[in-house]
């Protein structure tokens, strides 16, 4: 390389090259101190002597500074993401307790509802409807269906096609809804009226919170919900699914299973209706949004 | 001589005085490293050649760094700085390994 460009003092200069032939330029000619060096009397004097003495205390300086600066800034975003992550964990904890919080006062209003109605079968009419909707724990007997992701195929960048996604877990669902199930739930989780299971990524969401494989659907239903699930087409698709690409899939007649509460879904646009005689709140702040 | 002395001292002044960088002096930070290794590697090539120049060393120094803070002032302000940056660190990056590779020919003939 060396040779070549002492082999061609006086290169074609100017803007003809391409663009290769300016890396190339760079790399032979990567500094001005060879141009004209020769023509060009070197003198030092003290003066130009502490300039470069001055100059190199700044390039020395500027190199701790910047060494200094990186090495202040990585503990720095790790400890940003330490924190990031406690306040996580620590919001879930206080989501779930705030859960709990909310179940238990759902009960005491729940009896002193039944107290206050003092009508066994009102009160037991109300609480049939909350199980329908969800919004009360129920047991009883119906059937227990897995699915499991197949094996990872071997090459990464082939398509996964055992993976179970939000659809599949959907057509579960609906397959048990027509078959007559009264309260469905996906791994402990109670699907209501409103519920969505979606997908997020890879992760599949059932109302916001994700749900991992193996995935568990319960439901309680009509005494022959297993047979019935068995024999739709459905069934017979994941059949086919778990022979082809190794998907799990199990459907058990399960009994006594007991199905948790949905937590009370928001109200985001409607606003209770207040009872006559309350002064409606003036600052609106339940129905004025 | 005087030159490593001297870079010895800068660099103890900045393990000493341990100075924070303003926020808005913070994006230049790198490019000046690269800039300032870059006339550390010709000025110890032309060291070498018998070409050292003291002027040549802190105007080249100087404007190399001005330069590059520039060019990524700019790019900042046209939203493309970290393109700009990127250029900026590949001209470098290559003057300096070709510097390097100069150095490494005188000192070990290879």
């Amino acid at each position: 390389m060396r040779r070549r460009y002492e082999d061609e003092p006086d290169k074609q200069r100017g803007f003809g090259p391409v663009a290769v032939d300016l890396l190339a330029s760079f790399w032979h000619d990567p500094l001005d101190y060879d141009t004209d060096a020769a023509k060009r009397p070197i003198r030092r004097t003290r003066f130009t002597r502490a300039l470069t003495a001055v100059t190199a205390a700044v390039i020395g300086f500027l190199l701790v500074v910047a060494y200094q600066h990186t090495i202040a800034a990585a503990p720095a975003n790790a400890e940003i993401r330490d924190q990031l992550i406690a306040d996580i964990n620590s919001r879930q904890a206080e989501t779930d307790r705030m859960q709990d919080d909310a179940e238990q006062l759902g009960e005491d209003v729940e009896s002193l509802r039944d107290e206050l109605l003092g009508n066994d079968a009102e009160a037991e009419a109300l609480d049939n409807q909350a199980a329908l909707a969800g919004l009360a724990a129920v047991e009883g007997d119906g059937v227990t269906v897995t699915v499991s992701d197949g094996p990872k195929p071997e090459d990464p960048s082939a398509q996964d096609l055992g993976r179970v996604i939000d659809r599949d877990i959907q057509t579960i669902v609906n397959t048990l809804w027509s078959l007559g199930a009264e309260a469905i739930a996906i791994d402990e989780q109670r699907l209501t009226a409103t519920s969505a299971i979606r997908a997020a990524g890879a992760a599949i969401l059932v109302d916001f919170r994700p749900v991992t494989d193996p995935y568990t659907i319960t439901a309680i239903g009509p005494p022959d919900l297993a047979r019935e699930f068995n024999a739709t087409p459905t069934a017979h698709t994941f059949d086919n699914y778990s022979n082809d690409y190794g998907m799990g899939f199990t459907v058990k007649a399960t009994d006594d299973l007991t199905l948790p509460a949905a937590p009370a879904p928001p109200l985001d646009n409607a606003a209770p209706l207040l009872p006559p005689g309350t002064v409606p709140d003036p600052s609106g702040s339940a129905s004025g949004r | 001589m005087i030159a490593a002395l001297a870079l010895a001292v800068g660099i103890a002044l900045g393990v000493f005085l341990d100075p924070d960088v303003p926020l808005w002096l913070q994006p230049y930070l790198p490019i000046a490293v690269i800039a300032a290794l870059d006339s550390v590697f010709g000025g110890v090539r032309a060291r070498l050649d018998k070409k050292f120049d003291d002027k040549q060393f802190v105007v080249s120094f100087i404007s190399n760094v001005l330069i590059a803070a520039l060019i990524v002032y700019l790019g900042d302000q046209l939203g493309v700085g970290s393109q700009l940056s990127t250029g900026v660190v590949v001209v470098l990056g290559i003057r300096i390994f070709s510097n390097a590779a100069a150095i490494r020919r005188h000192l070990f003939s290879a």
